[in-house]
């Protein structure tokens, strides 16, 4: 029974071409925007992502926090090496440690020279960033320990300042100190924070870096790295109690340094992409509703035109259900052709905007799966009241209908 | 004739067929009787255009309660053949004249074995020729025992029936059997020998 309402709702659906291509044009675009809207949202989420955890893994930032000395409140940086030192000891959630001396400075080598920021790290620095060298190799603790004066390069820092020539071995004079060049980074590209630029940069021991080059005793900030990512928590609270005893803070005596997390900011910067991919979607949502209303009209103009057709369907036999059938099917097929088209279209825009713009994007079959039972869904919820129009037709003024 | 049809229910007075009262039918009922027991023939052929002859055939066979049946090509084809069609079944019946649209119309009559078939003016559209062609199909099933009840205007296409009622304003007038049926097999063979 079903089978052949089926086979006599594909019947009439081929009989209207035009109609039919019109009426499905409003659910391609409408399914094909709600899958490449989605999947742009979904591919910038998941690039942000990626770029926050290329700064390393399970990781925790001390920077030294303003303190109030006096009423006036001022930021005044009483971070040391003993600081990250005294972590590394201590903390048992802790994996690895790296204080971070950050100065801005000219580097010169041969006739050439480039301003760039200085890093004075510890070799545990480059295990938390999961960064190796391209050429050469990464200082030790041995040479921490010496204040070797040795420097590894950030790869556009070395293209600059060696276009021509494997820096490995070379010098190079950081505020007139002379560096051997050590290593020499892989490429890490631009990252999603301020900075840009992630390998403009040049690492040299940390031990080096405050003997010679900035003079005072402080650090810039101090990176973590947790065992685990469960262990983060115990890792910060273990930070908190160990840096306020090396400052010998009082029990209501504010922190002088702040923790960032980078659980957090992950989960901050998924958020807010989550919003704009919920935005996105639902703009494109609408246009499928609006495509659904399309379905509707032309559903009910259809049911108008023939009213004939139906009374004879009537006349011989068919039952009130067998024409609401017949509608409800031609409506749904149409909206789910529709559905399958919007698919191949969305998914067709994102490879051109994926080859022309770069734009990446994560196609999930989730969503795909949504959108097509979708519309599929808007096809019969707004095939129904035509549908139940048609059905409840008298068959003697159906058949007299001109 | 649309309450002898089933297609509407009697205001006043009672109408049973098979010796069921129709008004106390559901509106499903109707529809498998209509399906099932009775034919129907319309002065304005009633078929479904831009669709075939055989699928126009086959529509009620489409609509029958106990599913498809995987035999209705072949039936529709055989009902078609019965009133002389078995060459046009693939035709729209925009390419087909009147008289053999009226054909597949008492095809798709005809296909689910009507006990009951009730014709509406069908020559009422037709050219007098093409009229007896019409009223020979007629005859040639009632031989074979379907009750057929046709309305018309013409005497001479009510001459062919066995049983003449005729009405004024709504009221019978005059009821009587008819002697001496005129045979419209013999006149399409002597007039029409062609189609």
């Amino acid at each position: 029974m079903i089978t052949s309402l089926i086979r006599i709702a594909l019947r009439s659906i081929l009989k209207n071409r035009m109609r039919t291509l019109l009426t499905m044009l409003g659910i391609i675009i409408g399914v094909g925007a709600v899958i490449s809207m989605v999947s742009i949202g979904q591919g910038a989420q998941h690039k942000i992502q990626s770029q926050i955890e290329s700064m390393g893994t399970n990781l925790l930032t001390i920077f030294p926090g303003s303190g109030r000395f006096g009423g006036v409140r001022q930021t005044i940086n009483k971070m040391t090496l003993e600081d990250a030192e005294k972590i590394k000891k201590e903390a048992s959630a802790v994996a690895k440690v790296s204080a971070v001396v950050r100065i801005s400075a000219q580097v010169i080598a041969g006739t050439k020279n480039l301003n760039t920021s200085i890093n004075g790290v510890s070799p545990d620095y480059f295990s938390i960033r999961s960064w190796s060298t391209q050429s050469g190799a990464l200082f030790t603790e041995r040479d921490i320990k010496t204040l070797a004066k040795v420097a590894v390069l950030g790869k556009t820092v070395a293209d600059n300042l060696f276009p021509d020539r494997n820096p490995v071995g070379c010098q190079v004079r950081i505020r007139n100190v002379p560096f051997k060049v050590v290593g020499v980074l892989t490429e890490k590209g631009t990252s999603a924070g301020p900075g840009g630029d992630q390998d403009d940069c040049i690492y040299t021991p940390v031990t080096t870096a405050i003997n010679r080059l900035t003079g005072g005793r402080n650090v810039n900030q101090i990176l973590v790295s947790a065992r685990s990512q469960e262990e983060m928590d115990i890792a910060q609270s273990q930070i908190t109690a160990i840096m306020r005893e090396q400052h010998n803070l009082h029990k209501n005596e504010a922190n002088d340094f702040s923790i960032m997390n980078q659980t957090e900011i992950v989960t901050m910067a998924a958020e807010s992409t989550q919003v704009f991919t919920l935005l996105l979607g639902s703009i494109a949502g609408v246009s499928l509703i609006v495509g659904g209303i399309g379905i509707m009209n032309i559903m009910l103009v259809s049911v108008t035109e023939r009213t004939r057709e139906i009374g004879i369907r009537l006349a011989v036999g068919a039952r009130g259900t067998d024409i609401l059938i017949q509608f409800i099917v031609e409506a749904a097929v149409i909206s789910m052709v529709g559905g399958i088209v919007g698919i191949i279209a969305g998914i067709g825009l994102l490879i051109l905007l994926n080859l022309i713009f770069n734009v990446s994007t994560v196609i999930s079959p989730l969503i795909v799966v949504i959108a097509f039972l979708f519309s599929g869904f808007v096809g019969v919820f707004f095939g129904f009241y035509p549908a139940k129009r048609a059905s409840n037709m008298d068959p003697i003024e159906a058949l007299r209908y001109e | 004739m649309n309450i002898i049809g089933c297609l509407d229910r009697p205001t006043s007075g009672d109408y049973s067929i098979n010796g069921t009262n129709v008004a106390g039918m559901t509106k499903n009922e109707l529809a498998a009787l209509r399906n099932n027991t009775i034919g129907f023939v319309f002065q304005g052929f009633n078929l479904l255009s831009k669709t075939t002859a055989l699928e126009n055939v086959e529509l009620p066979l489409l609509y029958q309660r106990k599913g498809r049946r995987k035999d209705a090509r072949e039936l529709a084809l055989a009902s078609l053949q019965a009133v002389g069609l078995a060459q046009r079944v693939h035709h729209e019946p925009t390419q087909l004249s009147g008289g053999q649209q009226q054909r597949i119309a008492i095809a798709r009559a005809l296909v689910n074995n009507p006990k009951l078939l009730l014709a509406d003016e069908p020559t009422g559209n037709l050219d007098s020729l093409t009229s007896i062609e019409i009223m020979a199909i007629f005859q040639q099933l009632n031989d074979r025992g379907i009750t057929i009840v046709l309305v018309t205007h013409e005497t001479d296409i009510a001459a062919y029936a066995k049983r003449l009622i005729e009405m004024k304003d709504g009221r019978i007038i005059k009821d009587e059997p008819i002697a001496i049926r005129k045979s419209a097999v013999g006149r399409v063979e002597k007039t029409a020998p062609t189609a």
